[in-house]
Parts: C-alpha cells; structure tokens; sequence
C-alpha cells in the first residue's frame, strides 16, 4: 500500500492528493525567479491537514515508516523557503491546529496549538486581563508555531525579547510518531529549526498583562542618533521601539493615495505600557537626542498601521525585501553603506528593537519586474546583506535560500549542535529536506544553491547595483 | 444587451491585481466560509487568488471543482477590509464568476433558478409584476411626480414588506414627498452581478436606470442593502459603459432616518426596554460605509441600550446569506449565520437587531 492511500486510510478527510489543492501548497511569500523555483519539487505529494496530535503522530509514524519527506508549513507567511517542498512528499499544514489549550490567569501563560495565528490568540486572552508579549507585524495570520520554528521578533520585542524567550515549553511529534515535551536547552535546539527536526504541536507561551499602551512618534532629521534612541528606549523599558525611513512613510503614503513628504529623516515610534509610562522622560531623551516630538494622531495612525507594511507593494508591484539584524550601535554606519549600494534606487526601511541591544531591520526596493534585467535587479534584495555583514550584520532566518549561512543565523555553536542533533534524530533528512543542515542529497544541493545565490549576488552586485529599480504604482479602483 | 465581451469588471481587468497580493494571508484569517470548508489553502481568498494568477498565466483550468470553489464567498468584503494592498477582492471574484460563466461552467444550480426567475418575471421570486404594489397600506399614497422615488426591491416588495412599510410611512408621515414605481421595477441585479450572470444583470439594469431616469427624479430610496449597494456602486459604472445617464442619490433607509433623527424632525417617542446587539450586515456596512446611521437610530430610541458584539462595525462578521451562498449552500450558510447568532448571544443582549433583511434570513 503506498503512503498516499494508507494517509487516506488512516486520516481520511484531513489529507488529499488532489493536484489542485496540491499546487496551491507550491510556494510561500516570498517572489523568487521561476528559473530558481523550477529546481525544486515544490508541489508536494500529499497535503495533510491535522487537528490533532494524534493526527500529526499517525502521519510521523507513516512518514518514517515509507521514508517520505515531510514538510510543516504554518500560514506560509515567511519568504525564507522555509515551508516550501523542495523534493514533494507530505506537506503537513498545521493552519487547523489552532486551538487555544489553557490560559493560566494566575501564573500568566497560555498553552497553544501551534496553528495559532498571533491576533486570534490577543483576542482569546483579552478576557482574561492577559495579551501577546510580541507579535509580528505578520500577526494578523501568521502562526504561533510559525514564528517559533522560523524565528523572530516583533512588536514587544524590545521589553520582551524574541520568540525564544517568551515560549518556555513545547510538545513535539518526531519521526515515527513519538511525542516529547522539552524545556530549556532541548527546547532551544527546535527554536529556528525551520521544522526539521520534528512538528511542534503544542508550545506554552508567556504573556504579559494587558495593560493601556501609549505611544509616541519622534522625528529625526538623519541616521546617527536612531542606534542610541532605540537604546535610550530600551533604558525607559518601551514595550516596543521601531524605526521608518522618510521614503518608507512616503511609499506607504502614496499607497494609500496621499501625498507624500520630504526624503530625509526617519520616524521613530515608541510605545510603552502603563505601568512605566513617562511623559516626561520620553521629552527629555527625544530633545536630548535631536529628535522632534510629531503630533499623537501621527503616533495613533502609525501603530494603528503596524500590521500593514506591505502595502507599499502597490508601488511595485514587485518588492524586494532584504531583512538583517544588526546592533543599535551600528545602525548609522549599516544605513550609509546600503545608501550607497542602493543609490540609483527609491527604497524604505523598516526595523523593529530588540531588547539585547540588536535591531531587526527591512529594506524594501520597489520594482516593477517587468523586463529581462529585472532577474539581475532581484539580486538588489540581498545587497543590503552583503552590505552590513562587515558590521556584524546578520540574515534574519535560515529556511531554504539562506541555510549556507546557518552559522551566522544560529551561531556557529548551535548550527553545530544542530547538525549533530539532526544527524541523531533523522539521519535521512526527511523532515523538510534542503532547509537548514542534514546529510540527505538534496539538502547538501541546496545548501550548496544558497551558497551560490550568496556568493553570485556578492560577485553581481556591482553591476546590479548599476540597474535602477523601476517602480510602477498601480492606481487605486477608486481613483480609476 | 451588452456583448459579454464588452461587460464590466472582467477578469482581464485585475490582471494588475493578481501581480501585487502579499500572500500574507490576512484575508484567509478573516473569511466565513474558509473557516467551514475543509481547510486547504485552495478554500481560503489566498488561495482562490493564487488560482486566479496562474489562470490568468494559462498554467490552471476553470475546473469544476475550482468554480465550486469561487461560489463558496458571501462576498461579505472582509477580505477586502484586511487586505494589505487594497486589491478589490470582491469584484475579482465576481469577474471570475462571470468568466466562469462565460465558460458554460457556471453559475450553480440555485443561481440558474434565479437567472430563469428574472428573466421570466422581473424578479427571483418569480412573481408576477402586478404583485409589486402589494405591500402598501391605505396610508402609502406617492405622488405622481417628486424627487424622491422609492425602490422597493425584491425581497421587500414580495416577500417581508415590514421595513419597506416603514420606511415609505416616515416619508409619508413626514410630510417627503415620493414617488413609486410600483409595477414596474425590476430585480436590481445584485443577485445576478453577485453570481457572476452579468448578461442578465446587464438587462434589468439597463431597464431600471432608464425607468429611473424617465422619473426625473434625484434620489432614490431603498430598504434593501443588496439594492441600496447595487444601485450605489454598480449602477454607476454600468451607466457609464451603457452611455446612460446616472446622477441620481442613492441612500439607504437608514440614511433618511439618522438624517431626520438629527434634524430633531424624527423622535422616536416609543420606548424600547431593552439590551439591543446590533449585526452590521455586510453589504449597508463595509460596502456602503455605513456604520453610524443604524446606531443613531438606536440611540434615539428610548430605553435601549446598545451592547456591541466583538466583531462590528468594519470588523463585523457575516451572517452567511450573500453572494448567492445561501441559496446555493444554505448548510453553509447556517454554519456562518450560528456563529454570528451565537456571537450576539454571547453578548447577553435581549435582542439581535440588524437592518437588512437578507441578513435576518441568515441568521
């Protein structure tokens, strides 16, 4: 019986073969050149959709037992490949395992499924005085399990550090179809693991009581202060601290259909919860740092348009997006590096804090994709990378186009762990083959595609940087 | 007749749209009928969008299975509320729908029903024309010419009088003059544009503004959401491509009440001892913008107390009825309308009140 059937058998209606619903599981969001794409078996074999553990255990157990790959998916809201098929087998969408388990008023923790989407979980806390001590700005659909498989940090990162930091347990179906509940140094090895070593089922989540959050929005005139603001805003513990680029505001304005500003100067805005709120400190640092106090509306409408960032791609319509970590203390030296790489081209940054002193920053560039050279201009994404690397810049997460640079992910001790730990509990490489590290073929070829892609956007980029990007902005129905 | 190939909103028209989703997936978080299907990404608005493009791209078929899909919206406009990029969700799915039909691979078996029903008599219930001016009571008398008119709709006129009744007894009491057409009006062909049978629609359409301009009138006033939507927003640019006129104010009931109510000229005297949740249907909500009117009304009335569901206003939930699902899923549709039932239950009020009908039929 091949594993198709015995899934049907086993899981009826939570698995199908159709080809239809198979495509759609072909890719995640991020846009990559077809020529890339065509590489890989993307369109997955089987598409199982559990609602339970016992579900998710059955189909481990199938798994191993017909040696077929196995790729997790949560809402396919990261661009990194992460839970894209790279050589078909079972996709395994946890979209449905999106129960909120026990919420611990008392102890102030929330057992989740891992298909929990990050706005749905804020809303079945707010009973109980409790909310999210992060979310990303993807937290109107993207999954609990989600981030903490990929990694990564949001909103309230800065007073409550990353994904890793606020998840203090999780259950986990290996291969095979054993579950383990793992805390501490265990549970750290699953923590960016991109779902390769295993499916989280269950992850237990810190919250923080729900409190009134103000806001505020400092304008700054150039770079060189925005580092030691995002510091001064960790010292007056701001729930939340992030940065926009005067060309970042002006895209998202002319989306919208408003006329845009002037094309220096970023906009910080700061939110602080109740309890540590100071008006008058927050005065005092913004005047001490150069900054300018903006209207509280402009403050209200920015963190009202948190979730919205990519609205900018009405501008595009194509968006290149490079995304790095870089220390606070960097910022201003990363940001006129990529100026100058980019200097032919309109782009905006976005970036979030973090409370160890590290900022999470976006760069869009806006391109229509429309012509032969838009191939090469695609490589634009990564020339921020390049850019802040000799200052310790860092790609934000691994997945499948970056798994050649896990070391500078993960760390080289933990990539190393990792690899052991992967070797150890699957030595085949099924679980989400060509992502991260693993022994299987498939996975050495595509570490070895993502060390290409790294080393021929590097070699390219003088010359791709001599390509201007070419934005076309896509009117409005409403203004047609 | 419009040539089919010359009708509105066709697919080609969102060719720019199809290029600029996110894929973030907002919208799939937010749809009533995702959350009851059986949950592959191909149900959700992502998915039938990803679809779309490659149709477009000629690397997909209009299958059965995926025009199945298609009809499987209430076109409540949710997803065109989360959406990060502004893509008109709901007319691409109408567009889709119609190609679908253009195709031969559509509509479902209920919207045919439907189809045949206007085509015979004017409207879906299949009545006849003569039973229009049913509803009114001694008291309804329209003058013969005004700048008012009142289109009574479908639903109302053959089917659950009450708010029309109420709505032309204001005017009346109001000293408003209107006129009504009473007779012959025909279905606005919010039903037919929503299943994508633009054809059809095309006809009553083209009949109904050329009755509405040979009135002279310069607004018109309707109970019914789905027609007070059609006649807003679809009117306009059917008129434009038709090469008809269309300047005339359309409003919806609730319009003329907060207006009056405001006015101090409408005071309700009656009062109403109770706790009141209110449902935002879909179509008078998020489609036409109009959130605060109904909630005007109900403030002026005394002894009422309003309690909001978590999900209103622009956030409001569907109740399962429109874009043809109920008649064609009502299992569906029953699912989507428990959940808004019990949402409003939740609430403790005493009452669920709304202001559309098709969206009492929901629930």
């Amino acid at each position: 019986m091949s594993y198709r059937t015995c899934l049907h058998k086993v899981l009826g209606a939570a698995v199908s073969t159709d080809p239809e619903i198979l495509r759609a599981y072909d890719h995640d969001l991020g846009e990559m050149p077809a020529l890339l794409l065509s590489l890989f078996r993307r369109v997955p074999d089987a598409v199982v959709l559990p609602r339970t553990v016992k579900d998710v255990c059955e189909t481990m157990r199938i798994a191993l037992l017909h040696h077929v790959p196995v790729t997790p998916r949560g809402q396919g809201t990261s661009g990194y490949g992460g839970s894209m098929p790279t050589r078909g087998g079972i996709l395994m969408d946890i979209s449905r395992m999106n129960r909120v388990l026990t919420i611990d008023e008392q102890n102030g923790f929330v057992d989740v499924e891992p298909g929990v989407v990050w706005e749905n979980l804020a809303q079945a806390l707010a009973p109980f005085g409790l909310d999210n001590r992060i979310c990303p700005t993807s937290g109107l659909s993207s999954t609990v399990g989600g981030l903490f498989c990929m990694g990564g940090m949001g909103i309230g990162s800065l007073r409550y550090g990353d994904i890793k930091e606020v998840v203090t347990e999780i259950d986990v179906v290996e291969l095979g179809g054993s579950v383990r509940t793992l805390t501490g140094a265990d549970m750290d090895m699953y923590h960016q693991s991109a779902g390769c070593l295993g499916i989280v089922t269950r992850l237990r989540l810190l919250c923080r009581p729900r409190t009134k959050l103000h806001h505020v929005a400092i304008q700054f005139s150039n770079a060189s202060r925005i580092g030691t603001a995002m510091l001064e805003a960790r010292r007056l513990e701001a729930y939340s601290a992030s940065v926009f680029s005067q060309e970042y505001m002006n895209m998202q304005a002319e989306a919208a259909g408003n006329a845009s500003g002037g094309k220096q100067g970023f906009t910080m805005l700061l939110s602080f919860e109740e309890p540590v709120w100071n008006e008058d400190a927050v005065q005092a640092m913004a005047k001490t740092l150069g900054g300018s106090l903006m209207p509280q509306s402009m403050a209200e409408h920015e963190w009202e348009q948190r979730f919205y960032p990519m609205r900018i791609k009405r501008n595009g319509p194509a968006l290149l997006t490079g995304e790095f970590l870089i220390k606070c203390t960097e910022f201003q030296r990363a940001w006129e590096s990529i100026s100058r790489q980019l200097s032919k081209d309109r782009f905006g940054l976005e970036a979030f804090a973090c409370h160890n002193g590290t900022m999470s920053v976006l760069i869009y560039i806006l391109d229509s994709a429309e012509d032969l050279a838009s191939l090469m201009r695609m490589g634009k994404a990564m020339l921020p990378l390049h850019a802040v690397e000799k200052f310790g810049g860092v790609v934000y997460s691994s997945g499948l186009w970056f798994s050649s640079r896990l070391d500078s992910v993960l760390g080289a001790t933990k990539a190393q762990r990792l690899r052991e730990y992967k070797q150890c509990r699957d030595p085949h490489g099924q679980m989400n083959p060509g992502k991260l590290c693993g022994n299987s073929g498939v996975t050495r070829a595509c570490i070895l595609l993502s060390r290409l892609i790294w080393v021929g956007t590097a070699l390219s980029g003088p010359i791709s940087r001599l390509l201007p990007c070419r934005a076309r902005r896509l009117r409005l129905h409403k203004e047609v | 007749m419009l040539d089919e190939q010359d009708s509105l909103m066709q697919l080609e028209n969102f060719e720019e749209d199809l290029k600029i989703c996110a894929r973030c997936g907002f919208c799939k978080n937010v749809c009533p009928t995702y959350l009851y299907s059986d949950g592959f990404e191909a149900f959700s608005p992502r998915g039938r969008l990803h679809f779309l493009r490659e149709y477009a791209a000629g690397r997909e078929k209009m299958s059965a299975s995926w025009v199945d899909r298609l009809y499987r919206c209430t076109s409540c406009e949710r997803c065109m509320e989360v959406c990060q990029t502004s893509i008109p969700l709901v007319p691409l799915w109408e567009a889709a729908r119609a190609r679908a039909v253009r195709e031969g691979k559509g509509p479902m078996p209920a919207h045919v029903r439907l189809r045949n029903a206007v085509a015979k008599t004017g409207n879906p219930y299949d009545e006849p024309l003569e039973k229009q001016r049913g509803w009114m009571q001694q008291e309804h008398k329209p003058a013969e010419h005004a700048d008012m008119l009142v289109f009574g709709g479908c639903t109302a006129s053959y089917r659950i009088p009450a708010m029309l009744r109420t709505g032309v007894s204001i005017l009346q009491r109001q000293g408003i003059p209107y006129m009504y057409l009473g007779g012959k009006e025909h279905c606005c062909g919010s039903p037919l544009l929503r299943t994508g049978q633009k054809d059809i629609a095309a006809e009553v359409i083209a009949h109904n503004i050329d009755l509405i301009n040979e009135a002279g009138v310069k607004q018109v006033v309707t109970p019914c959401g789905g027609c007070s939507k059609t006649l807003k927003h679809d009117y306009l640019l059917w008129a434009k491509r038709m090469g008809k006129p269309w300047t005339v104010e359309v409003l919806h009931f609730s319009e003329i009440y907060a207006r009056l109510i405001k006015e101090g000229k409408l005071v309700p005297t009656k009062a109403i001892n109770k706790t009141v949740t209110y449902h935002d249907p879909c179509h008078v909500g998020r489609a036409q913008g109009l959130f605060e009117e109904p909630r005007v009304i109900m403030a002026a009335i005394p002894g009422l107390k309003l309690v909001e569901m978590p999900h209103h206003g622009k956030d409001s939930r569907c109740c399962g009825a429109g874009g043809g699902v109920k008649s064609n899923y009502p299992e569906l549709a029953d699912h989507i309308a428990q959940d808004r039932v019990q949402e409003a239950a939740d609430t403790g009020a005493d009452v669920l009140a709304t202001i559309v009908r098709a969206a009492l039929w929901g629930q």
